[in-house]
């Protein structure tokens, strides 16, 4: 591996390749590193944008999307935390700009009855059902 | 030339499916054994036009015909050759016409295998594959032709195959998948032709079993493939994220699974008919359903096939014939199918209800979360169903089903005493509990899922191992130890081991792993636990089909360099898109994985950069490994070969079927 290929002969075709991948990805460059001096909120950071859907994506959570959309919403979820604000009001505010398509952990409420209940409802049904398939069928060659 | 035979072939095939759906089940009907001996070369025919069709497509893609509109759409002549092989199936038309080509595969092989049937359940089976071969070519011919051509203007080159497709993972990860997605479709027949028999009973199960377990081996290694693949190529380092399109995969695996188990059962002590009738049949509608759900594009997924309304419609049509006519079938003829409740609460037989009510459980909250928010939708909601629902639903039926696995496997059949297996329990269960919390501490922080997760692969892994050691505990050396038990249950231990030897990867790197994103600058270091990653280099590179900046990362441990890594980012120049590819070193005990994000100053001195370290996340994949490998065991195990001797097949000695096949 030769070391430091880099030199002002072969400068050009970088800059030109950097040129494409700059206008490619943003506009403006956009660092989405974000520094953290409190490990717990660098934690709540992480599981914050993997709970969030970029609402322009196919099926990504912020973290995982380079859209221009998901690094806005990024940064703002960094400003929020910062600020002091708790993870509940940081998911209230995306829902309220952006609906409760984003948030991929439903919340548990009324409305979502059903989706957090059925799974529990189809347990008791199947389960229900087959105890008492085998108490009434049930026959024992020795009791 | 070879776009036209191609296509010919397909309606060739598609011609001869119709007859194979058509003359054998009429032959078997009014027994007429010139219309039932059609089967086999029907069946053999319909394989050779598929294989010849879809050779004539590799062969177009590797001359670079760009006349055909899916090959000038998904292949380029910069395209390595052997991605211009795998782009055949990278995408919708070429890859169902692949999945047609395997279908036909299993086809081929119950028709050349299952000469241990009765001549007219022979038939029939291969009767109900030509039915629903039926289906898939016409799909194919009608919606998804992928020889069209774009004559008379046709490109000077093509449009690139997906740079993300460009990748080892591709080539053999939708082969496997399909097998084990239409593999179930031998199942299917089998229990369809019993439910048109009128007769289901332990000789029909030991005829599915194999099937059965093999479709389910290569369901479980295309699933592990998607994964890793997935892993290592989108560059966020997830391994599962409950997209629709691993649902989609995952429901026909978790349903099958139940299958195989509640087969067990009926073939061991003719009991549990229905229910394994009825899991043949879901199994194998839940990969059509599978298939729904990812070509038509109802669902937003990260996979997603060019959606085309007319093609779903098609699907659905489909499913809904197959679904319908198979329900009928089973609301009236199973009834006729009795079963005797003849086992007590500690037995076999009732820790195999249990887990089949667990795997039926956990199925249904995949596919209700998956199908949520389209039913939502039709009540006018919008919302997700991700990752965190599944993630706090899915465990549950998991735990259980693992607590009962380090039980159930021990017990005989139809009532068990417990005083004998008390004591080892006991001691099983002390040491898996102190090895995990052992573990725990080794690993620092302390988590309840950690802690519950790996007591439970221990103790799934001991009571396996203990089994074995009891089931040949007459024997003196390993190797007459071995030899003492049976392909069966060394295959089944070993599955059993696999996926507990998952479970414990999964908990340890979901909980272990450290993610860090970062701005790191060439010559800069940082440490992440007792590694220091030094960014030493930053170089372009040109290949055939892409440049790249490629950025070397020096990695230290105890400031003794142990490996170098090379992340790039890249520009594909047919397409001109630019992908990330990470660089991963990879070993059993963590994974440090450094995937290049985006270049912070002009010069590209600068990077956005990010790195993980994940412990054990190997362990996933070998699991899955080990689940396959056990799964060939047992499907290799004599007493599957040995059918046609009565000596060797008691149970069914009084069967009109097996007799009839024994006097074949």
């Amino acid at each position: 591996m030769k070391k430091n290929a880099f030199s002002f002969l072969n400068f050009m075709p970088y800059a030109v390749f950097f040129a494409c991948l700059l206008s490619a990805s943003t506009a403006n460059a956009v660092i989405d590193v974000y520094e953290f001096d409190d490990p717990e909120l660098e934690k709540r950071f992480i599981k914050l944008t993997y709970e969030l859907r970029c609402p322009k994506c196919q099926n990504q959570n912020l973290a995982d999307s380079n859209s221009e959309l998901s690094l806005d919403l990024k940064a703002i979820v960094y400003e929020k935390l910062n600020a002091g604000e708790t993870d509940q009001q940081i998911l209230d505010f995306m829902k309220q700009r952006y609906g409760e398509f984003i948030l991929f952990n439903p919340e548990v409420n009324q409305s979502n009855a059903l989706l957090w209940a059925g799974p529990f409802i189809f347990l008791i049904l199947i389960g229900g059902g087959f105890f008492r398939w085998y108490l009434s069928n049930r026959d024992l060659d020795d009791e | 030339m070879h776009a036209e035979f191609g296509n010919y072939l397909l309606v060739l095939a598609f011609i001869l499916s119709v007859a194979l759906g058509v003359f054998p089940m009429l032959g078997a009907t009014i027994k007429n054994d010139t219309l039932v001996a059609t089967a086999k070369p029907l069946a053999l025919l319909f394989f050779v036009a598929m294989l010849a069709s879809f050779l004539c497509l590799v062969y177009a893609f590797l001359i670079d015909d760009f006349t055909i509109t899916y090959v000038a759409q998904h292949s380029n002549s910069l395209l390595p050759t052997q991605f211009k092989v795998s782009a055949v199936w990278g995408a919708h038309e070429g890859s169902f016409l692949l999945w047609v080509f395997i279908f036909s595969g299993w086809m081929i092989a119950v028709a050349l295998l299952g000469n241990n049937l009765p001549r007219y359940s022979y038939a029939r089976v291969l009767s109900v594959l030509g039915l629903i071969a039926v289906g898939f070519s016409s799909f194919l011919l009608f919606t998804s032709n992928p020889f069209e051509r774009t004559l008379p203007f046709y490109p000077v080159d093509g449009t690139d195959l997906n740079p993300l497709l460009q990748d080892f993972g591709l080539i053999i990860h939708p082969p496997l998948l399909y097998m084990g997605y239409v593999g179930f479709a031998v199942s299917f027949a089998f229990a369809i032709t019993a439910l048109i028999e009128g007769e289901w009973n332990a000789t029909w199960a030991r005829w599915t079993r194999p099937w059965t377990i093999a479709a389910w081996s290569s369901l479980t290694i295309g699933i592990m493939l998607g994964s890793w693949w997935a892993y290592y190529e989108l560059g966020w380092g997830g391994w599962w994220f409950w997209d629709p399109s691993e649902n989609a995969s995952f429901l026909p695996w978790l349903s099958g699974t139940a299958l195989m188990h509640s087969l067990a059962v009926t073939d061991k002590r003719n009991s549990f008919k229905r229910w394994a009738l009825a899991l043949s049949l879901s199994t194998f509608s839940l990969s059509l359903l599978g298939t729904f759900l990812i070509r038509s594009g109802v669902l937003t997924s990260v996979h997603s096939f060019t959606n085309d309304p007319e093609r779903g419609r098609f699907i659905l049509m489909f499913l809904a014939i197959v679904v319908g006519s198979a329900l009928l079938l089973f609301l009236f003829r199973s009834s006729k199918v009795k079963t005797k409740v003849d086992f007590s609460v500690v037995s076999k037989d009732m820790f195999l209800l249990m887990n089949n009510i667990l795997f039926v459980t956990a199925t249904f909250i995949v596919l209700f979360g998956t199908l949520y928010p389209l039913i939502a939708e039709a009540f006018g909601k919008k919302l997700s169903v991700g990752a965190p629902w599944f993630n706090s639903l899915f465990p549950g039926p998991m735990v259980a089903l693992f607590v009962l696995l380090g039980i159930g496997p021990m017990l005989n059949w139809k009532k068990h005493n417990l005083d004998k297996l008390k004591k080892p329990l006991t001691i099983i269960a002390i040491v898996s509990v102190s090895l995990s919390l052992i573990v725990n501490w080794l690993m620092g922080e302390f988590f309840a899922w950690v802690f519950v997760g790996l007591t439970l692969s221990f103790w799934v892994s001991f009571s396996g191992l203990y089994y074995l050691t009891q089931l040949s505990r007459h024997k003196k050396t390993l190797r007459e130890k071995l030899a003492q038990i049976s392909y069966t249950y060394l295959g089944m231990t070993l599955a059993h081991i696999g996926v507990v030897v998952s479970l414990a990867g999964i908990v340890l790197t979901s909980f272990y792993s450290v993610e860090k994103d970062l701005r790191m600058e060439n010559g800069e270091s940082s440490e992440i636990n007792e590694y220091r990653f030094t960014m030493s280099n930053v170089e372009l590179i040109n290949k055939d089909n892409y440049q790249a900046t490629r950025v070397t990362f020096d990695v230290y441990k105890d400031n003794q360099q142990i490996q170098t890594l090379y992340p790039e980012k890249r520009f594909y120049l047919a397409g001109r898109q630019i992908m990330t590819e990470a660089d991963i070193d990879d070993s059993i005990a963590r994974d440090l994985y450094v995937a290049l994000g985006e270049a912070l100053d002009e010069t590209g001195q600068v990077w956005s950069v990010r790195i993980y370290v994940k412990p054990f996340i190997r362990l996933i994949w070998l699991g899955a490994i080990l689940m396959a490998l056990g799964g060939i065991l047992a499907m290799l195990d004599k007493r599957y070969r040995n059918l046609k001797s009565p000596k060797v097949n008691p149970v069914a000695n009084s069967d009109k079927n097996t007799v009839d096949a024994i006097v074949r």
